[in-house]
């Protein structure tokens, strides 16, 4: 098979709609005609909706109780729906319950909010699929009297909001409905509560144009016949008011008068929600009401519908129009133009809020970049560098590669690829560079010496801004001498000193406003002497704190954060060289030279492609530093390899090594060591056996020269950051290939650790030969007919993901390719299925070796090592336990059948699971025998879900600059006889497979990590919108039945 | 009696052919478009709802298609 001759084909599916003109029939016009008559939507008298609504205290959920008691009492067929996110138990059973599928307190907490935003939120995500709400109800509709609805306790969130009126309104298009407004009576029998009371009915009345009922409730503590004679006759509420004849009584009494015609139309109960006094008066209020309902609301109603429907159906032919036009013209055309839109864009990016560019007669935001004045040798120039702090630069220019060192230093990548690269200047990565040693004017006299037009004034000042306050406060860690006056006189050397702490130094120059606050903050120990000394210690507890309110969004002073560990001789020495065959790489060595550039050991992340070298990095970081290391990683098997690692390639003695996982409790011995363990065992909040207590315990109380993190970007989840603050550490040094979350909590590594030191161009060491050059490929496989028909239906929402993994196109596809590497290439293959289904399916067909969670490490450690080594064992499937640290250099191949949604980084895990480079170096540099050596297979069934989350999966890789070939037709047409599901009815034993399996089996694998070895607290990483976070995304009613005439 | 039925002639792939099937299925008896399902790649309906279908496919596929934000 030659992949790369392969041209993709039309993409999806195409459609022709051929008009065929026939005889005009009688029969099929009535037809028609009738339809449309019969197209007005679907309304049905039963059940009565009734939205209870009022004050936060007025007895709302009490009220509601009591009605569910009444209808079970009474043989009603009631029905529940709790919309308050917010309320914590129910006194009664709800059917269809808010919490289920939102949780608030999540809401709150992704979006920042208060809790009423917080409720606010919940209401809107649960409205966006309130069609479903209604569904499950009208599937009902037959057995149901009454369908009671709770609001939130905060009577605005409901009936202000636009989600509140989409329930509303949901409701009252296919139920008669009825609002009830709980009035709490003993509150209101003061004339002006009650006014504003009344009020508020009103403006519920105003807003949902819908039938009201006012329930006076507390009717056994208060009698609410004043109310009802207040409403009747206005001349006893206004003696109620006494003779007052300040201003608000005098309003009070007009509006009275003017809410006459309000009230005559009101039907008001008073009802006990404690006593139950009143449940009957109540219902029949609601049933006249429904009536009342039924002959004027729903004509109003009806209208509204139509208006609607009319202007629905303008913008959908609209669209259509839209559409028949550009089918109409060649489509070549039409690629072409935005060819040419985006050609530009490269050169002159629409930017935003650089007003002095802006030309009003150009449209839209395109900015005018015609006034940059080009110098004259801009030929010879790398950059453009916009005003907006983007730049771009030009690989293909001679200077491209002292441009990229300095860019990488000051700038963030943003977008890689071959021959554009695109850059980002970002507060923290200026931080970064003057960390490094940069400073302001040379940064910009660097940047005006390469760009091809004058630096904009804008960046200028930008740069001056960002790098203007940082360094000035350091955070260095150090030891205060016995004698505390010498401690403080020593403020910027760094002198041994007594008890252990942080302590922050700052150049006597720059005591401002900011350093106040800065006390304020934080507890201070040493705060009356350091107006002098300007050096204080803090709290290690709270270093976080105080580095985060450093940051440019606070005090802006960014501290820099140092360790001088030539220096340090209370911290014995490690006694750890690299062996002599370890040579670094040029970019190892340039990624080193960052973190260590001026003696001192500077924290921050060091971002390499997986496979490029990582743990030599660590290692030599390590062995650099000669103290103490504590070496975190993600799991067992990672713990296993970066203790092999150490051993490999630095002359560290076998005793002063340990792994410290659930499985191996290994002791520290001596006083100085290495320590390999993961995040979950030092963060994991739980009882420990007493043995692992010790262990960590000491891990507590030690003070380690270096905090070496595998993985860094698995960091900002909370267990994680306790790490760092558990462990003391002079120095952290965060090492990870892809530094992405989809939850963008990324930027938090800012000040757990520290800047980005270095990050490497994946091409470059593609082109270097460094790591493999890896050919990527999606394989479109279409969904056979009879998977596709099931994928559609309604009732298999859950099974979908099921649906189009085990698509038998892809397996099909997935088998023929498995063949091919193995047969022709004799290649080593990995298989990866985040869906354990799909997975066992897969891999019992196919008969081969599988690795899930459930696998035991033993029996882990020997399918890897028959992998590795027989010759009979070519092809592995795994399981999202393969995604990281698991370290197989022999595979080339990859082929994905499922993965984890839109997760970037899972793809970009998994691509660095071959990209250890392979063969003879020469072979692999630019130009050498062989063009790829690795292949990277993405199967996704076209026509679903699938499609969506591959394209968002590969953006991440796709900004390193790797581009994803599309492969249609495999297996090819005219082969594929040999392979499994091959005829109908074996597909068909594999659906019946599928549609039997539970849902709980086909849904994704649920992993915890490594953890310890007694009661798990489990800590799952999620990667989702917020949406998804909340449920609301996932959709999955749950529906109780509480049975009335039980 | 011989009827005649004024109708369109669809012909598209395997999967949209059961996307519209689907659609169809999902609509009220009255509403129902398809004629006649003439094989898997070939439907014949009601000809009025060419419009209709063509944007429930497009909205399909908007779905299913992902947009790198700007």
């Amino acid at each position: 098979m030659d992949i790369d001759s392969k041209v993709p084909e039309e993409a999806g599916s195409s459609m022709q709609v051929d008009s065929k003109v026939q005889e005009k029939d009688d029969i099929s016009n009535s037809m028609q005609n009738l339809n449309i008559e019969g197209s007005s939507f679907t309304f049905k008298k039963k059940p009565i909706i009734i939205i209870v609504v009022g004050m936060a205290g007025s007895g709302k959920t009490t009220f509601l109780h009591r009605l569910v008691c009444h209808t079970m009492a009474s043989n009603l067929r009631g029905y529940v729906l709790n919309l308050d996110p917010a309320v914590l138990t129910l006194p009664f059973g709800a059917n269809i319950d808010i919490r289920d599928t939102v949780r608030y307190k999540e809401v709150m907490k992704q979006y920042n909010l208060g809790p009423n935003g917080g409720i606010l939120t919940s209401l809107n995500l649960f409205a966006t699929k309130f069609d479903e709400v209604i569904s499950v109800i009208e599937k009902r509709a037959d057995q149901l009297d009454y369908v009671l609805v709770d609001t939130p306790g905060q009577i605005e969130i409901f009936t202000w909001s636009a989600s509140g009126a989409i329930i509303t309104e949901a409701f009252a298009s296919t139920f008669p409905t009825v609002v009830t407004y709980v009035v709490d009576t003993p509150r209101s029998e003061s004339p002006a509560t009650f006014m504003s009371n009344m009020l508020y009915a009103c403006s519920i009345l105003y807003k949902t144009r819908l039938p009201l009922v006012l329930a006076f409730n507390k009717t056994d503590v208060a009698n609410h016949e004043f109310a009802l004679e207040w409403m009747k006759d206005f001349e006893v509420f206004h003696a109620a008011l006494d003779a007052d004849n300040t201003y608000t009584s005098t309003l009070t009494r007009s509006l009275s008068l003017a809410l006459e015609e309000f009230y005559k139309n009101l039907r008001s109960v008073g009802v006990s929600a404690v006593s139950g006094a009143g449940m009957d008066a109540f219902f029949k209020a609601i049933e006249a009401s429904a009536e009342e309902y039924m002959e004027t609301y729903k004509a109003d109603l009806d209208k509204r519908w139509e208006e609607k429907q009319l202007l629905e159906e303008t913008r959908r032919r609209e669209n259509m129009e839209k559409l028949r036009k550009d089918m109409e013209k060649t489509g070549g055309e039409t690629v072409e133009e935005y060819r040419a839109s985006t050609a530009d864009d490269d050169h002159y990016y629409p930017e935003e809020g650089g007003d002095d560019f802006h030309d009003g007669e150009r449209e839209g935001k395109k900015m005018d970049f015609t006034k940059l004045e080009l110098k004259p040798d801009h030929g010879n120039r790398p950059l453009w560098a916009c005003a907006d702090g983007r730049i771009f630069l030009e690989t293909f220019s001679p200077l491209y590669k002292q441009a990229y060192d300095f860019l990488i230093a000051i700038a963030e990548p943003v977008c890689r690829p071959e021959s554009m690269h695109e850059y980002n200047l970002t507060p923290h990565s200026l931080y970064a560079a003057v960390s490094v040693g940069l400073e302001t004017e040379t940064i910009i006299a660097v940047l005006s010496k390469l760009s091809k037009t004058k630096l904009p004034k804008e960046m200028i000042d930008f740069i001056h801004a960002s790098t203007a306050n940082y360094g000035k406060v350091k955070l260095v860690l150090k030891r205060l001498l016995a004698d505390d006056a010498i401690g403080k006189a020593r403020i910027s050397s760094e002198g041994m000193h007594g008890k252990d702490g942080f302590t922050v130094s700052k150049p006597v120059n720059e005591i401002e406003g900011g350093h106040d606050e800065l006390i304020n903050e934080v507890d201070v120990a040493a705060a009356a002497e350091e107006k002098e000394t300007h050096s204080f210690e803090i709290d290690p507890a709270q270093v976080e704190n105080v580095k985060q309110r450093c940051l440019p969004n606070a005090l802006n002073y960014p501290m820099m954060e140092e360790y001088d560990f030539r220096n340090d001789t209370v911290n014995p020495d490690l006694d750890m060289e690299l062996k002599p065959q370890a040579q670094p790489r040029p970019y190892q060595e340039k990624s080193l030279s960052k973190m260590f550039g001026n003696g001192r050991a500077r924290s921050g992340i060091i971002v390499l492609p997986c496979g490029a070298g990582k743990s030599l990095v660590g290692v030599s970081a390590a062995s650099r530093i000669k103290k103490s290391c504590l070496c975190l990683a993600t799991n067992a098997v990672s713990v296993d390899q970066w203790a092999f690692q150490f051993k490999l390639w630095s002359t560290i003695r076998e005793e002063q090594i340990c792994r410290f996982t659930s499985d191996s409790k290994e002791r520290f011995r001596g006083n100085v060591g290495v320590v390999v363990t993961t995040y979950n065992m030092v963060a994991f909040g739980g009882k420990r056996s007493e043995e692992s207590e010790k262990i960590i315990e000491e891990i507590r109380n030690r003070e380690w020269g270096l905090l070496l993190m595998d993985e860094v970007h698995v960091v900002p989840a909370h267990m994680f950051r306790k790490v760092i603050s558990i462990t003391k550490s002079h120095c952290k040094l965060g090492l990870t290939a892809t530094l992405v979350r989809e939850d963008e909590r990324i930027t938090d590594l800012n000040f757990l650790i520290g800047p980005k030191l270095y990050e490497a161009n994946w091409l470059d060491l593609v082109k270097g030969g460094f790591i493999a050059n890896v050919q990527c490929a999606e394989v479109w496989c279409p969904m056979t007919k009879e998977f596709f028909a099931e994928y559609l239906k309604k009732e298999n929402s859950k099974k979908r993901q099921a649906l189009y993994v085990m698509n038998p196109n892809k397996f099909r596809a997935c088998e023929f390719l498995i063949r091919f590497h193995e047969q022709q290439r004799g290649d080593k293959i990995i298989v990866f299925a985040d869906n354990l289904f799909a997975l066992t399916e897969y891999a019992m067909k196919l008969r081969k070796p599988m690795i899930y969670g459930a696998t035991s490490h033993v029996e882990r450690t020997k399918i890897l090592e028959a992998f590795k080594t027989s010759k009979e064992v070519n092809t592995i499937f795994l399981s999202k336990v393969g995604d990281n640290s698991i370290d197989i250099p022999e595979a080339n191949v990859i082929i994905q059948i499922s993965s984890h949604a839109g997760s970037r980084r899972q793809e970009a895990q998994r691509l660095g699971r071959i990209l250890r480079a392979k063969g003879k170096h020469q072979d692999r540099m630019a130009g050498g025998k062989e063009e790829y050596n690795a292949f990277f297979y993405s199967l996704v069934s076209t026509d679903t879900q699938e499609m969506y989350y591959s394209t968002k999966r590969q953006q991440f890789l796709i900004d390193q600059g790797y581009s994803f070939k599309v492969i249609t037709s495999l297996p090819p047409s005219d082969s594929g006889s040999e392979l499994s599901y091959h005829r109908l009815d074996e597909q068909l034993q594999l659906l019946g497979k599928v549609l039997s399996a539970g849902d709980d089996a086909v849904g994704l694998e649920q992993l915890d990590e490594d953890a310890d070895d007694v009661a798990l607290q489990k800590a799952r990483r999620y990667v989702g919108s917020m949406s998804a976070m909340s449920g609301a995304k996932g959709m999955v009613y749950m529906e109780y039945k509480y049975d009335s005439d039980s | 009696m011989v009827n005649a039925v004024k109708g369109l002639y669809l012909s598209c792939d395997i999967p949209m052919a059961q996307f519209i099937i689907n659609m169809n299925a999902s609509l009220p008896q009255s509403q129902k478009f398809i004629i006649h399902v003439l094989d898997n790649t070939h439907l014949f309906v009601r000809s009025d709802m060419a419009g209709m279908i063509r944007s429930a496919i497009s909205d399909f596929r908007d779905a299913n298609t992902y947009e790198k934000p700007a």
